[in-house]
């Protein structure tokens, strides 16, 4: 017979501090399905984003006695989960902006775009420079102090990189719509 | 925020991605790997200790040679121009070695000449007519501080505190044994050369 314990938000982390492997389990069924969106946001291919995913987790298990009841443990995890997609990216070099936002241009133009559901493929398709900014500015609310300092860029860089983005995507979906 | 960015944000903050089906067995297994330690790191940070524990200690012992050489009125000693007229006295009346204990006269007899005895037995006959001597019982070089400037000074102190300061005669007699058997050798190497020299000429001349 199998048993299915459910622990409350508190006794999932204090149980996960304790390496309670059906907390841990419970922790990553949880929230895996909204990390592997987080992580997608910024990872084009799937299976690269789980990969990464998992790695974040792990940290997560091994760094949990860190957390401290500051701020939301969903928020906690995110973090982790964006950190660690930001250092998949930057092995891969894909985190080498062009300073000059103009320069960088749309890599695909299309117009066979569903819009309500396809969100991503717009986000994938802008210049990789201006992507990350704009999912870190308006997807997941960072200043651009953070972010020049999460990506290794200027606070102006940050702020033109962010502006051709917002421009790039109006025009598309003015396109589609 | 203009629409197009709220509908976006929304998208993705509800937006869900299921994880493949073996996704908890991969992470099981990361889970049960066993976690490597930084071994390497550690062994950096103990040698970095080692070597600052080691600087530190030749810094102090370097610390602890340039006081003796700034400050070598700890191991000098003080006498007065009787005692060692008494002493060498002695020495070469008895030509034995004795330990003495000498008291430094009072600051009215002490104020006249002073001197840094370099060289004793012999010629410390021609020096005794100085008041106070400060004898280098250590081996500090003489050209390692400026032992002349510094003689007020330690009449000063000799001057104000009546310590008792031992001489040791061996040492003494040892240092003028050394001086003297160096000016034979040297002037041995003199008339060598000077030999040598009138050979050189005598054969000149008889070619």
């Amino acid at each position: 017979m199998n048993l299915k314990i459910s622990f409350t938000e508190s006794e999932l982390i204090n149980q996960v501090q304790n390496n309670n492997r059906v907390a841990q389990k419970q922790l990553f069924d949880q929230f895996s399905p909204t990390m592997l969106s987080t992580c997608r946001q910024y990872i084009k291919d799937l299976h690269n984003a789980e990969d990464v995913m998992l790695c974040a987790f792990m940290k997560v298990f091994q760094n949990i006695n860190q957390y401290r009841n500051d701020g939301s443990f969903e928020g906690w995890i995110r973090k982790i989960m964006i950190r660690e997609s930001l250092s998949f990216l930057r092995s891969k070099k894909e985190l080498d902006f062009i300073e000059d936002a103009s320069q960088s241009v749309l890599s695909v133009v299309s117009d066979s775009y569903e819009i309500s559901n396809d969100y991503q493929r717009l986000i994938d398709d802008l210049p990789k420079g201006c992507r990350y900014v704009f999912v870190l500015n308006v997807i997941e609310g960072y200043k651009h102090q953070e972010i020049a300092e999460m990506l290794n860029i200027s606070v102006g860089t940050s702020k033109s990189q962010l502006a051709y983005a917002k421009k790039l995507l109006k025009q598309q979906i003015e396109l589609i719509r | 925020m203009e629409d197009f960015e709220k509908d976006i944000k929304d998208f993705f903050q509800r937006r869900e991605i299921k994880p493949s089906a073996d996704a908890w067995q991969r992470m099981e297994n990361l889970l049960n790997e066993p976690q490597a330690k930084p071994k390497k790191a550690y062994r950096i940070y103990w040698a970095v200790a080692a070597s600052i524990v080691v600087i530190f200690g030749l810094f102090t012992l370097l610390q602890k040679q340039d006081k003796e050489l700034i400050n070598p009125a700890s191991h000098d000693s003080y006498v007065t121009k009787d005692s060692v007229v008494n002493k060498i006295q002695q020495l070469q009346n008895n030509n034995q070695v004795v330990k003495v204990e000498v008291v430094p006269q009072k600051a009215e007899n002490s104020r006249k000449k002073s001197a840094i005895i370099k060289k004793i037995p012999e010629k410390i006959s021609e020096k005794v007519n100085r008041e106070v001597y400060v004898v280098q019982q250590n081996k500090v070089k003489e050209d390692a501080f400026p032992v002349e400037k510094m003689v007020s000074t330690e009449i000063a102190s000799v001057q104000n505190t009546k310590t008792q300061i031992y001489v040791n005669p061996n040492k003494l007699l040892r240092s003028a044994e050394m001086e003297r058997q160096t000016d034979n050798m040297i002037s041995n190497g003199q008339n060598f050369w000077k030999k040598v020299k009138e050979i050189n000429t005598v054969v000149v001349h008889s070619k």
